[in-house]
């Protein structure tokens, strides 16, 4: 399974905020089930309360009647007015009062029997009071129910100069009005029932019906508080027997709160609590961050910042702010890593050192043998390979590191590969084997001879783990050696064509002279001057035989020199210009100006001359010769070709064609090629010629170069 | 009701829209001793109106029995009482010659006009009406007076004769109270018979005017212009039905206190199309025609000892 990135800056905000956001949710959920314990609860007790303070309030309206009562008792208007008989002025003076003040009516009963009140326009008159009856004078609040409803009645006595003159009555109806103030005051609906009915009341018309059938049913219950349904909402009702009629019925009050308030008010503290608690949040995901960046973060960042100075090498580095916590005692640790790591460094550093030198050393001694060194692991790969390795066979391989022995053997020659093979088998056995092989690094570049063997690789304890080849090029001794074993032929078939040359020459001469004698004497118109002409032809053809023969033959100086290949064939083009231009041969030289050769200049234009003269005569209808010189940047040798498109020449001509005296014309010597070949290999050098009939003719010469000291 | 609270009710009325005004031409200025009840001050204003032939707001300016006064300067047209001395007036004011007359009269309610017909009212005859009305209905007094009023109590002086100064004079205890000697001792029989309203002796006009309007009185003293004795249809609304007559005196003679009310204005003031109106005289009445400085006079020195006696009922 992948595994997925995550920061530890994430981590650590994440993990944060979980914690205090569990917190947070956990003192939500907690402190809104208090609030609404706890509105409960008060809801309970305002519902309690409100039944106390209905009392209280039924008390403060009875007070307030009674002492608005008293107070119009003591009205001078309304004493004089009743003394004084102005009676008209009395019924206008008690509704002026009365208008306008919520109360219900007024009214005055004198001790005569007249009664006069704000909402009678007629004076009524009736019996006298009973001045006897003793409760005349004293006052009294009562509840009075009659069929347009519940009253509340206060009646006080009324005195003029202390002279009882009549009773005084102030109404207030207890009716839907006066039950919505009510309920405004208290804050809860009110409502007002006597027996069975429900008189007034401040809740709407069918909330009333439900109520009144509550009452109906609670008047056997007797449940001072419970709960019922107002349309889709649930309201807490408490009930207040809060005084009797003058009839001696029971008067109760209704108090209703919903309990939609309270739940609302709950589900308001509920949101606060999430608007708190998702502030709380908020602010936790901003702490975590500036925590996590602060403490932890950038503590961290601290560490890896020195991880990464110590991993660019700064092994000095220490962490300066180390604190007395977890992250403190890693900067320490980490600190003494750093200096732990110095000093192994500096340790390790020495001893590198010390390595390199004696691997330098070591590299420098197999770099400087002109001897190929190769190693073979125990795996049969090639392990090391030092720089006259790389030197001889770079062009055979890139490189040598990593070559299996079938890689390497792949590209040698048959001979050479027998060789190597026999020498690896038999390496373990006594005596160190030597063998010679020859690889050919390219077409221009020539062969090389190779000369060495395979020894064991040594371990400490003696055990092989691997081969060493080493070879030593002696190509060059090889080339020595060949040129002494031609000098050598050579000069055995020299010393007896010259022995032969000067027999025949003295004859030679004689018949010639005697044959130039013949002609001078002999007319031209004769028979027998032709013959005597033939003679004296033969005669220098067989000299010029016998000239070439003693010319090859002949130990010759050399005198070699560094000259421009230029200096050469320039001379050599010019000479057989008119002849090539005869046979209708264009000559055509490719080379590089500043080309050199170390070589005997007289004998290597002789070279080309033949090479030459050999190709136009080749090409009787006329034809192309190609001259190309150039040098390999690593090769030792200087490669020219010589290339005529003439008639070619069969496999058996060329294994014979630098064979003395082999010749295919006529007239010819067949000392030319062999002259050619001789000169070569007196420069050390090699000819090739490869040609096929009908596809021309090439020469391939190798020359030396010069060789230093 | 004191001379600063009809300052304000004057006020009121003058600055209230209503039916008083329709658009005002101005204000004008009323200086007088009486302590005009609204219902009066209407009517001098409807009299005003009548006689001008322009509509004016009455700014009440009341003369204390010091004699002292205020003057409104805004007002450069002013109603002042017949007798004021020129001393008192602001200058640069002069008469118009329009007068307004103010009777002092008895009015009595509408039963009592219809039981009375148009036959004269002798005191006598008011005494027996009061007395039977009084005995009809024994809850109610049939006759009401400010008696707390100054002016009144002059008045029922001027009429009925004065207690005489520092000295006693039994009252006849048997006697009907017409047959008193002077008005205190009469006025205060009347009480004692329940004929008076006893309030009265602590009314003022304009609670009488009141309770006269309420129909708690069938008899009440009533200062009017003297033109509504003769044209009834001057008068406002709501004194329908009801008939003022001269005070009876004894003799079957009547007499009818009068106060004339000039109109003066600044001299930069100009009035056209003044209408002066004369009222004609009530021939059976004896006109007599009130004068500031003997009226105030008189409440200066006599009124306290006349209240007094009809109070204590030291006759």
């Amino acid at each position: 399974m992948r595994n997925i990135y995550i920061s530890l800056r994430f981590k650590v905000i994440v993990l944060l905020f979980i914690l205090i956001a569990s917190l947070a949710l956990i003192i939500n959920e907690s402190s809104t089930a208090l609030i609404h314990e706890k509105t409960r609860e008060i809801f309970q007790q305002r519902l309690d309360l409100l039944r106390e303070s209905i009392k209280s309030y039924w008390e403060s309206e009875k007070n307030l009647l009674l002492n608005n009562a008293m107070l119009y008792a003591e009205s001078e208007k309304l004493t004089n007015y009743s003394s004084y008989g102005l009676y008209n002025l009395l019924q206008k003076e008690v509704e002026r009062l009365i208008a306008k003040t919520g109360f219900h009516d007024l009214k005055i009963t004198l001790s005569n029997g007249m009664t006069v009140s704000s909402n009678q326009s007629l004076i009524t008159r009736g019996q006298p009071l009973d001045m006897r009856d003793t409760r005349q004078n004293l006052s009294l609040v009562e509840v009075q129910n009659h069929e347009d409803g519940l009253y509340l009645a206060a009646e006080v006595p009324l005195h003029k100069l202390g002279e009882f003159i009549g009773r005084l009555t102030l109404r207030r109806k207890l009716d839907d009005s006066r039950m919505k103030r009510t309920a405004r005051n208290l804050q809860a609906e009110t409502a007002v029932a006597v027996k069975e009915t429900i008189t007034a009341s401040s809740l709407a018309e069918s909330y009333r019906q439900e109520l009144a059938k509550e009452h109906l049913l609670n008047s056997i219950r007797k449940e001072d508080v419970f709960n019922i349904r107002f349309g889709n909402a649930t309201w807490s009702v408490g009930r207040v027997n809060i005084a009797k009629t003058a009839d001696g019925e029971q008067v109760t009050i209704y108090l209703a709160i919903s309990q939609e308030k309270m739940l609302s008010l709950v589900e308001d503290a509920r949101m606060r609590n999430l608007s708190v608690t998702g502030w709380v949040l908020v602010i936790a995901l901003i702490i975590s961050v500036v925590f996590s960046e602060k403490v932890l973060l950038s503590r961290i960042r601290q560490l890896r910042d020195g991880a990464n100075i110590i991993a660019g090498g700064d092994l000095g580095f220490q962490i300066t702010s180390v604190h007395g916590d977890e992250l403190g005692n890693l900067a320490r640790s980490f600190n003494r890593m750093a200096a732990s790591l110095k000093l192994n460094r500096d340790h390790l550093q020495h001893y590198v050192e010390h390595i390199e030198k004696l691997a330098n050393y070591i590299q420098n001694i197999l770099g400087s043998l002109k001897t190929c060194v190769i190693t073979w692991n125990i795996a049969g790969h090639i392990e090391t390979a030092n720089q006259a390795a790389l030197h001889e066979f770079s062009d055979l391989f890139p490189t040598l590191e990593g070559l299996s022995l079938k890689q390497f053997l792949s590209k040698l020659p048959k001979s050479s590969r027998k060789e190597i093979i026999k020498g690896w088998r038999t390496v373990r056995e006594p005596g160190n084997r030597q063998f010679e092989i020859e690889i050919n690094p390219g077409s221009h570049a020539g062969r090389k001879v190779l000369q060495g063997g395979f020894s064991l690789l040594l371990d400490n304890e003696r055990n092989p783990y691997g081969l060493i080849l080493t070879l030593s090029n002696i190509t060059q001794r090889k080339i020595i050696e060949q040129q002494l074993y031609h000098a050598d032929k050579l000069s055995s078939i020299g010393q007896l064509a010259a022995s032969v040359a000067h027999e025949i020459k003295n004859p030679l001469a004689s018949i010639k002279t005697l044959g130039q004698l013949l002609q001078e004497e002999t007319q031209p118109e004769d028979s027998r001057r032709e013959y005597i002409d033939v003679i004296v032809d033969e005669v220098n053809r067989l000299n010029m035989v016998v000239e070439q023969l003693l010319k090859y033959a002949k130990p010759e100086d050399s005198s070699f020199r560094e000259i421009a290949f230029a200096e050469i064939i320039k001379p050599v083009m010019s000479l057989v210009h008119h002849e090539s231009e005869r046979h209708r041969v264009v000559l055509q030289a490719d080379y590089l100006p500043d080309l050199k050769v170390f070589v005997d200049s007289e004998k290597l234009k002789q070279v080309f001359l033949n090479l030459i003269f050999n190709g136009i005569q080749a090409m009787n209808n006329g034809g192309q010769i190609s001259i190309r010189a150039h040098k390999e940047s690593e090769s030792p040798w200087v490669t020219i070709e010589v290339q005529d498109s003439g008639a070619g020449m069969s496999a058996e001509t060329v294994a014979r064609v630098f064979e003395p005296f082999f010749t295919t014309r006529q007239r010819g010597t067949g000392l030319g090629l062999a002259i050619v070949k001789k000169i070569i290999d007196l420069h050390g050098g090699k000819i090739e010629v490869s040609s096929e009939p009908g596809k021309g003719t090439r020469f391939t010469i190798y020359l030396p170069q010069k060789q230093e000291g | 009701m004191n001379s600063m609270s009809l300052l304000l009710i004057c006020l009121v009325i003058a600055f209230c829209p209503g039916p008083l005004h329709g658009t005002s031409d101005g204000s004008v200025g009323l200086l007088s001793r009486i302590d005009f009840a609204p219902a009066l001050l209407e009517m001098i204003s409807r009299e005003l109106e009548r006689t001008t032939g322009r509509h004016f707001s009455l700014i009440f300016q009341p003369v204390e029995a010091s004699g002292s006064v205020t003057f409104n300067d805004s007002t450069p047209l002013m109603l002042i009482e017949n007798g004021i001395p020129e001393t008192m007036l602001p200058e640069g004011f002069e008469k118009t010659g329009l007068t307004i007359n103010l009777v002092w009269v008895l009015a009595a309610g509408r039963d009592i006009t219809q039981v009375l017909g148009s036959q004269t009212l002798t005191l006598e005859k008011f005494a027996a009406l009061l007395a039977e009305l009084r005995q009809n209905d024994p809850q109610r007094f049939p006759w009401f007076e400010p008696l707390l009023s100054k002016n009144t109590m002059r008045n029922f002086c001027l009429l009925y004769g004065e207690k005489a100064p520092k000295t006693s004079t039994k009252r006849h205890r048997t006697a009907m109270f017409h047959q008193q000697p002077h008005a205190a001792a009469m006025l205060y029989r009347a009480i004692e018979a329940e004929l008076l309203n006893p309030l009265s002796v602590e009314a003022d006009l304009g609670l009488a005017m009141e309770v006269f309007a309420a129909g708690d009185a069938d008899f009440v003293s009533y200062w009017i212009p003297q033109s509504y004795l003769a044209n009834a249809a001057l008068r406002p609304a709501y004194l329908a039905g009801v008939s003022f007559t001269p005070f009876p005196i004894s003799g079957n003679r009547t007499m009818l206190p009068r106060m004339t009310l000039n109109l003066w204005k600044s001299k930069e003031q100009k009035i056209d199309a003044i209408i002066s109106a004369t009222d004609p005289d009530q021939q059976d009445a004896a006109i007599v025609e009130l004068d500031f400085l003997s009226e105030t006079a008189w409440i200066n020195s006599s009124y306290t000892a006349n209240y007094d006696a009809l109070i204590v009922g030291d006759l």
